[in-house]
């Protein structure tokens, strides 16, 4: 994977809860995305992040990124918060799986909460290419808003606090409603917040290929099934496998004709626990310990790999 | 459809652990005395509860003269559970001691019940059908252990059609809360629930989490709102110590189920608080509605766990539970040393 190392050249403290990084590459080269943006960020050892990006069109010589620290996350918004100015960090490339369309009509964005970042990227390129757009932000209180100086750099920004249902039904359903033909939404922020406006845009009649999100959810470990292709010995089956480069072991054997016991997919369940006999297991799941992950006997086979060129599972 | 495979092939390893089996107040209710004796199941086996000589005893329910059930019959002298049919009378051993249809010949060897080891902790009968590696105790409760606790209420136990493993489950589950009881615990904008370290110590089962304080503002002033800090020994008790955010005084809800069989459960319940001059019927009432949002959805599921049911990253407190149930069953099969390891090995993933 293409990593990049940058330098934590600002922090501010946006609200008690989230702050903002400027991150900075060592290389000294500039950054280039486009907005609704987000780049991995390593955060510590196993702790792979996710953040959007907030640049503006202008801002290309370091990444802004936002983190709120959520208390009962697994670590990885803990780490961030404990970041210094002038530590260095991996991030990956920028990515995008949130683009802004380039036609040219009305474009509605929402945020709830954190959620706002994406959508400050959006318009505040939209603003720089002169399009019309507002930005109907969403936050607990005033104490929890986040990026106060960039906002008011914005044409329209109106705010809403402390909103809950069934007032906060009644507001975005005044928002959403009669959309024009060449409109577009964007929206981020917490599920049960996207829940309720994608419903609530449906009932509004807006058609669904104008409508555009991001589920921002409570930070979960990414899932990485990445890496190289090595050989798969079932002992038990008497069979050999190739698994394929980013295959599973479990899409492999099934691939294969076999039905490998499986449920989750993603290494949580324990559903496909199984004996390694011989090779280094490539532990990507979230169920064995560390102890058991050390031991290098047991795998899950719907998303860990082989750290070597051959494995040999009791299967 | 294909078959279904259980998370634990063999359940006996259950019968290593202390369960409760009726309360104190029970016992006092089927007899004046507190002497009993009551019927009840656990783990599939009829017990005989009755206190003998001042002592709690457990005992299969079963005269072993024509299999009649000692619980149907009286507590003789303070010291003796007599049979209701031909008035055989069994000693806290679960030796028969006296036959009255032949008084003066000897008793037969195989004229017993056997007896388990019972014991009364916080108002509660416990019982451990086996004995034999003698390694586990009477789960953790905190509601004697904690000065500033200045009221406990020791609930009538409740039955459900549901094994103790998903009544457990269902009580420590961060997911349902939104679903389940929106508005008595939970404010439904908080669907996304906390992935939270799991740690194994000592045998139970501890993990904390900090449920949103602005839910305050929307939740009954009953709603034990506060950080949740569970001490849960296994298999299937919940030692749930509260900070509450509105006053900042502890609050404890404790509940430990108790297998009866594979598909039924019963259930027992302790509340600690601080108020000396709050009704006990105010938190009781409270954990009725709860409990009542509960059980029907409950009831549905099947009493075994399968490991065909999808799980998320989310359930990871389900996830975490079933797979120690799961070392467990495996490491009783093998046998002590491997019990005592799988049971006693602490696993820490919290700082």
């Amino acid at each position: 994977m293409n990593t990049q190392r940058v330098k934590v050249r600002r922090i501010v403290e946006q609200t008690p809860e989230i702050r903002s990084f400027e991150l900075v590459p060592c290389d000294g080269s500039s950054v280039s995305f486009t907005p609704g943006d987000h780049i991995d960020v390593h955060a510590g050892k196993d702790l792979i992040r996710q953040y959007s990006l907030w640049n503006g069109p202008d801002d290309r010589d370091a990444y802004q990124i936002g983190v709120k620290r959520e208390e009962n996350g697994r670590g990885g918004s803990a780490a961030m918060h404990t970041l210094k100015e002038g530590d260095e960090i991996e991030v990956s490339l920028p990515r995008n799986n949130f683009e802004l369309r380039s036609d040219d009509g009305p474009v509605i964005l929402i945020a709830g909460g954190i959620g706002i970042t994406p959508v400050l990227s959006m318009a505040r390129h939209l603003q720089a290419m002169n399009r019309k757009c507002v930005l109907h932000l969403f936050a607990r209180s005033d104490e929890h808003l986040p990026f106060k100086n960039e906002l008011a750099a914005l044409d329209e920004v109106p705010i809403h606090l402390g909103l809950v249902p069934p007032e906060l039904d009644a507001v975005l359903t005044r928002i959403l409603s009669n959309p024009p033909k060449d409109a577009r939404l964007y929206f981020c922020g917490p599920g049960p917040f996207m829940d309720l406006i994608e419903n609530l845009a449906k009932t509004c009649g807006w058609s669904s290929d104008r409508v555009h999100l991001e589920r921002f959810s409570v930070e979960a470990d990414s899932l990485d099934l990445d890496g190289e292709s090595f050989e798969l010995v079932l002992q038990q089956s008497g069979v050999t496998l190739t698994i394929a480069e980013g295959q599973t072991i479990i899409e492999a054997m099934e691939a294969a004709g076999l039905e490998p016991m499986t449920s989750c997919e993603q290494g949580v369940c324990g559903t496909c626990l199984t004996t390694v006999l011989e090779g280094e297991p490539d532990h990507r799941d979230l169920y064995l310990n560390p102890a058991e992950k050390d031991s290098g006997t047991l795998i899950m086979p719907c998303v860990s790999r082989c750290k070597g060129k051959k494995l040999v599972l009791d299967l | 459809m294909n078959a279904l495979s259980p998370l634990t092939a063999d359940q006996s390893y259950l019968r290593h652990f202390w369960h409760p089996v009726a309360t104190v107040n029970e016992l006092e209710a089927a007899d004046p005395a507190g002497n009993g004796p009551i019927g009840r199941t656990l783990l599939d086996e009829p017990l005989v509860i009755a206190r003998l000589d001042g002592k709690y005893v457990a005992m299969h329910d079963r005269c072993a003269h024509r299999f009649a059930k000692l619980s149907v019959g009286k507590v003789l002298d303070n010291n003796r559970i007599q049979c209701p049919y031909h008035g055989w009378e069994y000693g806290a051993s679960g030796r028969c001691e006296h036959m009255p249809a032949c008084p003066n010949d000897a008793i037969p060897k195989k004229a017993f019940t056997p007896a388990f080891d019972c014991e009364e902790r916080y108002g509660i009968i416990w019982v451990r059908l086996d004995s034999s590696w003698d390694c586990t105790n009477i789960p953790y409760c905190e509601a004697w252990e904690n000065p500033e606790y200045k009221r406990q209420i020791v609930a009538e136990p409740y039955n459900w059609d549901s094994s103790a493993e998903r009544r457990w489950e269902n009580f420590t589950d961060f997911s349902h809360f939104a679903y389940v009881h929106p508005g008595t615990l939970y404010d439904p904008a908080y669907s996304e629930p906390a992935i939270v370290p799991v740690d194994r110590v000592g045998g139970e089962l501890r993990f904390f989490m900090e449920p949103g304080r602005d839910m305050l503002d929307t939740l009954p002033d009953d709603s034990p709102l506060g950080s949740w800090n569970y001490r849960n020994t296994m298999p299937f008790s919940v030692n749930l110590s509260i900070r509450l955010y509105k006053n900042d005084q502890p609050f404890l809800l404790w509940t430990t189920s108790s297998p009866i069989s594979a598909t039924s459960c019963r259930n027992f319940m302790i509340i600690a608080h601080t108020d000396e001059n709050l009704p006990d019927s105010q938190p009781l009432d409270f954990q009725k509605i709860v409990l009542a949002e509960d059980q029907p959805v409950i009831e549905t599921q099947p009493g075994p766990i399968y490991l065909d049911e999808v799980s998320l990253p989310t359930d990871k407190i389900s996830n975490q539970y079933r797979k120690w149930l799961r070392e467990l069953s495996a490491a009783a099969a093998k046998g002590e040393e491997a019990f005592k390891a799988a049971l006693y090995t602490d696993v820490t993933e919290s700082k």
